[in-house]
């Protein structure tokens, strides 16, 4: 049994696997998002989801990347999917990439200070280094809600200037 | 295919890591994201090549020939960086002459992911980003 989502844009993502929770919960994902009325803003957030889409459906192979990463799968979407719901407001948009192992990354650079977060399952790693010296990972036991450790360094270094 | 190059890869040769998709960096404002150093999973390796006494076009074309080609893809970009900005972070650059002379391998990274980031950050700061001119 194949499962086709539909996106935002317009074009389909396949998987091959059958119908699971996981597949049942990226297509009541899928729902949500484009339920969205166009006129209302998200911000950041719906375009980061965006972004989410975008990564799974052309990062869904092994060696996307040229160099044999792992695929990126609905379940590492999902992962990072619930992270996204769960980050403050009032802090910079996050670029999104896959990392090579499959999972995916939210990145935030400013002022000389970067800071990196994956997404596993109940676990985020991360890493960051904040101005030139100030030097910081680890991991973070993580079910829908952020860390204080990733909070206070989002807030610090990643606050957005109104 | 008849180049020499020294055994080991010393602190001052410049290395490339080719990149054949734009999630690694922004070209806009020459951000090299981290994941572009992160090494393959399985091997913990992350593979570059040694570009000392190369021409631009030879460089582009090593990457296009012997990265990108196989693939069936293109070399997006690249990221230079001097090789001590890499032993600098603890890591080794390993000469592989598997397919190509010029090729090696960084290795040496940890086992934990987030130390792994981390590394990858600190060799980005001192890398840049060099865009295709001929994609």
């Amino acid at each position: 049994m194949s499962v086709e989502f539909l996106k935002g844009n317009g074009q389909s993502l396949k998987t091959s696997r059958g119908l699971s929770e996981t597949d049942e919960e990226l297509s009541r994902r899928e729902s949500a998002f484009d339920s969205y009325p166009k006129s209302f803003s998200r911000g950041w957030k719906q375009r980061a989801q965006s972004e989410l889409y975008d990564i799974l459906r052309e990062c869904s192979k092994k060696n996307w990347d040229g160099y044999d990463a792992e695929p990126v799968t609905p379940e590492s979407f999902l992962l990072a999917d619930n992270f996204l719901d769960c980050l403050p407001e009032g802090i910079l948009a996050p670029e999104i990439a896959p990392d090579p192992d499959g999972y995916i990354s939210f990145d935030w650079e400013n002022e000389g200070s970067s800071f990196s977060v994956s997404a596993h399952e109940q676990l985020l790693i991360f890493a960051g280094i904040f101005g030139d010296t100030n030097k910081h990972h680890g991991e973070e036991r993580f079910i829908n809600q952020i860390p204080d450790t990733i909070s206070f360094f989002l807030t610090k270094y990643f606050k957005q200037l109104l | 295919m008849s180049e020499r190059l020294p055994d080991i890869v010393t602190g001052k040769e410049n290395v490339v890591r080719y990149l054949l998709e734009n999630s690694k960096f922004t070209a806009s404002t020459g951000n090299i994201r981290h994941q572009a150093f992160l090494p393959r999973p399985d091997t913990l390796q992350t593979s570059v090549y040694r570009i000392n006494g190369c021409t631009e076009p030879k460089i582009w074309n090593i990457g296009q020939e012997y990265v990108a080609g196989p693939q069936r893809k293109e070399v997006l970009a690249r990221v230079d960086v001097v090789a001590s900005a890499i032993i600098s972070v603890g890591l080794t650059i390993n000469p592989d002459t598997d397919p190509h002379p010029r090729h090696a391998n960084i290795e040496g990274w940890p086992a934990d992911k987030s130390a792994r980031k981390l590394k990858a950050q600190e060799i980005c700061r001192k890398a840049s980003l060099c865009i295709n001119p001929n994609p």
